[in-house]
C-alpha cells in the first residue's frame, strides 16, 4: 500500500484539491490510495511534488526501504 | 476524442487508458464483424437473392456496427463514470449554465435537422415544419440540459 492518503491528509488537501493541483480527475486520486491504479513515473512525481516528499516515501514498500 | 465519447470530467492519464481500452474492444469487434458478415454475404448465392436482402444486409450492418458499438461505448463511459463532471460548490453555477447552453446546441441543432426534413414535405414556410422545429428545440434543450445537469456531481 501506498502512502499518498497518508501524505495528503498531513498536508490538509482534500482528494479533490490535490487532483486539481496535478491535473487529474478526483477518481484517479482516489484509485491511487486504494492501490487500484498504476500512476505513471510523470505523475508519481507531480504527487510527491504537491505533497512535499519523494518518490520512495510515497510509493516504495516501508520494509523495504528498512 | 472528448465530445466523441461524452466525456466530461478531466481526461487524464487514466481515463485515456480506460477509453483506449473500450475503443480497442470496439474496434477488435468491428474488424471480426466486417470480416466474417461481408465474407459470409460475398458466398451466399447471389442469383437466389431478392433485391431487399442487400438492403436487409445494409441495415444490418447499422444496426450492430454502428448502433450496438455506440451502445457498448457509451455504456462503458457511463460505467466508468466519465460522463460525470465533479465541480466544487463555487463552480457549480458555471457548470449549470455551461449544462443550459450544451443543451441550447443540441436542441438548435436538432431543430434545424426536424425543420429541414419537415420542411421537404409541407414547405419552407408552413407554421407545420416551423412549428414542429421549435417543439423539438424546447423538448431537447430541456431534455440534454436536464441529463447534463444530472451529471453534474458536487464536490467540497
Amino acid at each position: 500500500m501506498n502512502r499518498v492518503r497518508e501524505y495528503r491528509k498531513h498536508a490538509g488537501v482534500s482528494q479533490f484539491a490535490l487532483a486539481e493541483k496535478v491535473g487529474v480527475a478526483r477518481q484517479t486520486i482516489n484509485l491511487i490510495e486504494n492501490d487500484k491504479y498504476n500512476p505513471s513515473l510523470k505523475l508519481c512525481i507531480r504527487l510527491a511534488e504537491e505533497l512535499g516528499t519523494d518518490l520512495n516515501t510515497l510509493f516504495w514498500k516501508v520494509d523495504d526501504i528498512n | 476524442m472528448r465530445y466523441f465519447f461524452s466525456i466530461r470530467g478531466v481526461l487524464d492519464e487514466r481515463n485515456r487508458r480506460e477509453i483506449n481500452r473500450i475503443a480497442t474492444n470496439a474496434f477488435m469487434f468491428l474488424w471480426l464483424y466486417t470480416a466474417i458478415a461481408n465474407i459470409a454475404f460475398i458466398f451466399l448465392p447471389q442469383t437466389k437473392l431478392p433485391k431487399s436482402a442487400f438492403i436487409g444486409f445494409a441495415f444490418l450492418n447499422l444496426v450492430i456496427g454502428w448502433y450496438g458499438v455506440s451502445v457498448y461505448v457509451s455504456h462503458g463511459i457511463s460505467k466508468l463514470k466519465l460522463n460525470y463532471q465533479e465541480v466544487s460548490v463555487d463552480d457549480y453555477p458555471r457548470a449549470v449554465r455551461k449544462a443550459w447552453q450544451h443543451g441550447a446546441w443540441v436542441g438548435v441543432v436538432s431543430g434545424i435537422v426536424v425543420y429541414v426534413m419537415v420542411a421537404n414535405i409541407s414547405g419552407f414556410i408552413s407554421w407545420t415544419a416551423i412549428g414542429l422545429s421549435l417543439l423539438i428545440v424546447l423538448i431537447n434543450w430541456t431534455m440534454d440540459a436536464q441529463r447534463e445537469i444530472g451529471h453534474i456531481v458536487k464536490v467540497k
